[in-house]
């Protein structure tokens, strides 16, 4: 019983990062409608950045998310303007995909090439664990889960209730219709970016001492892209609870094997599509 | 009029002929003067094209975004060495065996994945991908684990043993040519045809009476074929597998290359795979920055030449017949 708990706190903490990444994806995809591949490495590098900050700077938390918060922003408009600006016209549709995987190899070696190979540690942001009966679950865990909550439900909350958010994602579905009426589109697109880069960034944070600040951490990228397909490509709450489940799936099959998880998840991946191509908790059914 | 038909005649043949007496200058040239570890190199570049090709009648002819050519490849490789190590099966039996069982694979599995549309078949080949990586990565009894597979057999069709680089070398070529031509003739086909016609408006090609979901399944079939042989061919030359060989971003490399030479274009696809494979050898000072370089060079491709260097050349030569026509036009018009 105490490792079906501490699997499931396992599972929904690692699942509330796959659904911020997935968030981000999806928002992406709402507001120009590209894919993009070099999500895990910005969240590699809110994580690398975060070391540099924390660990080398010695700054205080206060000072510590300021600065983060200026640093990522700044990452993410030139990452608008570097990756996506030019091709933006592109008259092959693919063009702005391959783009970001090129992003991502150039974010993935510069974070290499700067910070080095070895893994770096993090120190938890809440320190300790606690105990329940025989249990115990690192602090950690429990601080994902706050940021999650909090995140999702904010990011939620914008794009499905506010005006604010209809007005983000006005620029992908008629971007002439959107700048007649007085969208300053650039501007949205930008906030997108900026937005997707800090829930990122700040994530990548959270997960750093678990998992070592290294190049692997962008590994987390595909687990979420399943994560969004599962739940329902392009619905927020399809990519939430998509990626929830993701989290829980991998964190279960421990009870079963411990190298085969990831054919697990998109063992799980492939079923929902044969099924459901459209995803398990999308509005629209059929094709 | 007559002369000028003729002279078009003349001058297409004499391209070809220049292009074959380059690439056979090439070839004599490096074949007399390349070392091993130059051979190791090239023939790998040349195995990459043979799947890189697989990819473009995907991709290209197809608009399927695929990446799981690398899938197909390790199904083929592991297949042969299993086939002909624990078998005893006759090498090139089992080269062919291999490449049927991934063909019944990739069937089983295009089923499922062909209904899909647009990123949504992306998403479930990366799936695919990922899959087998843990599979090859694990599955002791079939894969050798992450210890790898050694020991494969070597080489034998028709009583010629393929035991060092070189002879390699001019098989690969010959199965390149033949790959190359293969694609080539499968573009004037009713399939390629059709298949052009999915990719550009599914709606109109479905008015038209084409079996949209047959056609997808035909052609991520023969993409198996192609990746398959090439998993193949890299099991007997290297005489050993691991899973590394088979990882997603190698399929990431598989999609650059056919983009590097033009997605829709076989001369392209082999120039790109040549290219990609090639560069980071002559550039082996800058080998830690490499895949720094590699990243920012995908990202100018894409904004300076979408359409690939045979995209470049296209429009070139386009050009030069609009100039061409207009001169003639004036020509007319002045009498």
């Amino acid at each position: 019983m105490t490792t079906f708990i501490h699997f499931t706190i396992v599972g929904l903490a690692m699942g509330m990062i796959y659904a911020i990444m997935s968030l981000g994806f999806v928002l992406l995809v709402r507001s120009i409608g590209i894919l993009n591949f070099a999500q895990g490495d910005l969240f590699m590098l809110g994580a690398y950045i975060s070391y540099s900050l924390i660990m080398q700077l010695n700054l205080s938390p206060i000072a510590y998310i300021i600065s983060a918060i200026i640093a990522f922003a700044i990452i993410g408009v030139v990452f608008m303007y570097v990756i996506w600006g030019p091709v933006k016209k592109s008259y092959w549709p693919q063009a702005p995909i391959v783009c970001t995987i090129g992003a991502s190899y150039i974010i993935s070696e510069a974070c290499r090439l700067i910070w080095g190979n070895a893994p770096l540690i993090i120190p938890s942001t809440i320190k300790g664990s606690i105990n329940i009966g025989a249990l115990t679950i690192s602090n950690q865990y429990i601080a994902i889960l706050i940021y999650g909550v909090l995140v999702i439900s904010a990011i939620y909350l914008l794009y499905e209730k506010a005006y604010l958010g209809l007005i983000l994602q006005s620029a992908t579905q008629d971007y002439m219709a959107a700048t007649i009426l007085g969208v300053p589109v650039n501007l949205t697109i930008a906030i997108t970016y900026v937005l997707i880069t800090l829930m990122l960034g700040f994530s990548g944070y959270l997960v750093a001492p678990l998992f070592f600040v290294s190049q692997n951490l962008a590994g987390f990228q595909v687990k979420s892209f399943a994560g969004a397909i599962i739940g329902g490509f392009g619905s927020l709450k399809g990519a939430i609870l998509g990626s929830i489940m993701v989290g829980l799936i991998e964190s279960y099959s421990a009870y079963f094997t411990s190298v085969y998880k990831d054919a697990f998840i998109f063992g799980t991946l492939l079923i929902v599509l044969a099924v459901r191509p459209n995803g398990l908790f999308s509005e629209k059914n059929g094709k | 009029m007559a002369s000028n038909k003729n002279r078009e005649i003349l001058i297409k043949t004499g391209w070809t002929a220049l292009k074959v007496a380059l690439v056979a200058v090439v070839v004599i040239v490096f074949t007399s003067k390349a070392n091993n570890y130059y051979f190791t190199i090239v023939n790998s570049a040349l195995i990459y094209v043979i799947a890189a090709l697989s990819l473009s009648l995907l991709l290209g002819m197809g608009g399927m975004m695929s990446f799981a050519t690398v899938t197909f490849m390790g199904i083929g490789a592991y297949a042969t060495a299993n086939l002909s190590k624990v078998l005893h099966v006759p090498t090139s039996l089992s080269i062919l065996l291999a490449v049927l069982i991934s063909a019944l694979i990739a069937f089983l599995i295009a089923i499922l994945l062909t209904r899909l549309k647009g990123s949504y078949f992306a998403f479930a080949s990366i799936g695919l991908a990922q899959i087998s990586y843990a599979i090859f990565l694990n599955f002791k009894p079939l894969t050798g684990g992450p210890n790898g597979f050694s020991n494969v057999p070597k080489l034998i069709i028709a009583g010629i043993e393929f035991d060092n680089l070189k002879k390699w070398f001019y098989l690969l070529l010959i199965i390149v040519f033949l790959a190359a031509l293969s694609l080539e003739r499968i573009r004037r086909t009713t399939l390629g045809r059709s298949l052009a016609a999915i990719r550009d408006n599914e709606i109109a090609a479905q008015s038209l009476g084409i079996d949209i979901y047959s056609t997808k399944i035909i052609t991520f079939v023969i993409a198996s074929v192609y990746g398959s042989i090439a998993g193949a061919l890299i099991a007997h030359m290297n005489t050993y597998l691991s899973a590394y060989l088979f990882t997603f971003d190698i399929s990431v490399s598989f999609l650059i290359m056919v983009m590097l030479g033009g997605v829709n274009s076989t001369t392209g696809a082999i120039l790109g795979a040549l290219l990609v494979t090639l560069i980071p050898e002559w550039f082996r000072v800058l080998q830690s920055y490499m895949k720094l370089i590699y990243g920012i060079s995908i990202v100018a491709l894409m904004i300076f030449m979408p359409s690939g260097l045979t995209g470049i050349i296209d429009s070139i030569k386009y050009k030069v017949d609009m100039e061409k026509k207009k001169k003639r036009n004036k020509d007319y018009s002045n009498g």
